[in-house]
C-alpha cells in the first residue's frame, strides 16, 4: 500500500506507466531537441513525451492564465494542449519547430476560448479590483511594503494592466503575451501568427504603444 | 517626434541593449533627447508589465494530465507499432492499474467534483469515458490550426504590412 502511495503521488507517473521500454533514460532527453524526441513519441516512447511536458507545461500554463485569467480554465486548456500533440504524434513534422507547433496550438485554443466566453468575462471585470477572485491568489500583492494604500495601488495597477493587454486586438495581445511574458522572438512569435517577421515587429511596436498610452498614468 | 529611422529599433534595443547590432542606435539614443525619452518611456512601459504575474502550477497538474493521457492511450495506439507493443504490455499494464486507482482516489479527494465522472478503463479497448468523449467532440488539430489564420486584428494597417509567410 505504501508503494502505491508513492507511485500515485509521484509526478513523473507516466514514466513508471511506460517505464518497460524505453529506449533512453530520462536524462538523455537534455540532449536531444524537441523534434528528435517527438520522433521517438511516434514510436510509443511515452517517457520522451513526458520529459516535454515538464519542460513546457509552466510557460504554456502562464500563456493560458495571461489569455484566460482563470488559472483552472488555464489548467485545463494546457493539458488540452498537451493531449492534441500527443494526438497528433502520427502527423507531426520535425521541419516544423515543436515549440513553434505547441504555441500555435496553444494560441488557437486559448483565442477560441476567450472569443466564446466574452460576454461572461466582460461583465465579470467590474470585480477586478478586489482581490484576485479568479485564482484565490493575489500574487502581486505578496510583496514589499505593508499598508492598505499602497496595496490598493498595487492592485489597481494590475488591474489597468490586464486590462489594457485584454483590450489590445487579438494579434497585438497573444503577439505582446509571447514576446514579454515568453521570452519569444520576432521570428518564432511570426511563425506561430503566421506573420513575417517585421510585420510582428511592427505589430509589437503598436501594441507596445498602446499599452505605454494606456498605463502612463501608473509609470 | 521620434525619428522614424530609429522607431522600432527601440524594441530591439530594449530586448538586448548588449547586443553589437544595437550599438549604432544605442549611440543615437544617448544623443538624440527625443529618442532617449522614447526609450525611457517604452523602457518604464516594458518594466511596468512585470507586475502581472502568474500563479504557479497546482500541484495536480501533472497527476490530472497523465490520467487524460492514460485514457487517450487505451483508446486508440495511432500506428502498427504501439498496437503491438500495447498488445504486448498488456499484462505490464494492468499491474499499474492500482496505481493508477491511487491516482485517481486522490485527484478526486482533492479536486472535489470537477474530474467525479472520470472512469477506469478496465481493458484498453473499453468504452470511453465521459472527458475522453468530449475530448474528441474538440476539433482535430489541422482544423484548429487553420483558424489561426481568422486571427483577427482591428488594425488595417497589419494586413497591409504583412506580406503572406508561408
Ligand atoms: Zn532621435
Amino acid at each position: 500500500m505504501d508503494d502505491m502511495a508513492t507511485l500515485a503521488i509521484n509526478p513523473r507517473l507516466l514514466e513508471n506507466l511506460q517505464a518497460a521500454e524505453t529506449h533512453h533514460a530520462a536524462g538523455d532527453f537534455g540532449q536531444m531537441d524537441d523534434a528528435a524526441i517527438m520522433m521517438e513519441l511516434r514510436t510509443g516512447n511515452m517517457a520522451g513525451f513526458d520529459f516535454l511536458i515538464q519542460k513546457y507545461r509552466k510557460p504554456i500554463i502562464h500563456f493560458m492564465y495571461r489569455m484566460v485569467r482563470n488559472q483552472a480554465v488555464a489548467e485545463e486548456l494546457a493539458q488540452e494542449v498537451f493531449l492534441r500533440i500527443y494526438r497528433s504524434r502520427e502527423t507531426y513534422r520535425a521541419e516544423a519547430r515543436f515549440s513553434t507547433w505547441l504555441y500555435r496550438i496553444a494560441t488557437n485554443l486559448g483565442v477560441n476560448y476567450a472569443r466564446d466566453t466574452k460576454h461572461e468575462r466582460s461583465a465579470s471585470t467590474i470585480y477586478l479590483d478586489e482581490a484576485d477572485s479568479e485564482t484565490g491568489t493575489t500574487p502581486d500583492v505578496a510583496d514589499s511594503t505593508p499598508g492598505a494604500e499602497s496595496n490598493l495601488l498595487r492592485q489597481e495597477r494590475l488591474n489597468a494592466i490586464r486590462q489594457h493587454v485584454l483590450d489590445l486586438p487579438e494579434r497585438q495581445r497573444m503577439a505582446v503575451l509571447m514576446h514579454k511574458y515568453e521570452g519569444m522572438d520576432y521570428k518564432q512569435i511570426g511563425d506561430v501568427l503566421k506573420l513575417s517577421e517585421s510585420a510582428t515587429k511592427s505589430l509589437l511596436f503598436r501594441a507596445y504603444q498602446t499599452l505605454r498610452e494606456k498605463l502612463k498614468g501608473f509609470i | 517626434m521620434i525619428c522614424k529611422k530609429y522607431q522600432s529599433a527601440v524594441l530591439d534595443l530594449l530586448l538586448d541593449p548588449a547586443a553589437p547590432s544595437n550599438a549604432a542606435v544605442r549611440a543615437h539614443i544617448d544623443s538624440c533627447e527625443e529618442c532617449s525619452r522614447e526609450f525611457k518611456s517604452m523602457e518604464a512601459t516594458f518594466a511596468l508589465l512585470d507586475v502581472w504575474q502568474a500563479p504557479e502550477p497546482s500541484p495536480y497538474f501533472d497527476q490530472k494530465l497523465a490520467v487524460r493521457l492514460r485514457e487517450e492511450q487505451a483508446l486508440a495506439p495511432a500506428g502498427w507499432f504501439e498496437r503491438l507493443k500495447s498488445r504486448l504490455q498488456f499484462n505490464t499494464g494492468r499491474q499499474f492499474r492500482p496505481a493508477m486507482a491511487g491516482a485517481l482516489a486522490l485527484i478526486l479527494l482533492v479536486g472535489g467534483g470537477t474530474v467525479a465522472d472520470f472512469t477506469i478503463p478496465s481493458h484498453p479497448n473499453t468504452e470511453a469515458s465521459a472527458t475522453v468523449q468530449d475530448l474528441q467532440i474538440l476539433d482535430k488539430n489541422d482544423q484548429a490550426l487553420q483558424t489561426m489564420d481568422q486571427l483577427q486584428d482591428d488594425s488595417q494597417p497589419d494586413d497591409a504590412a504583412a506580406p503572406p509567410s508561408s
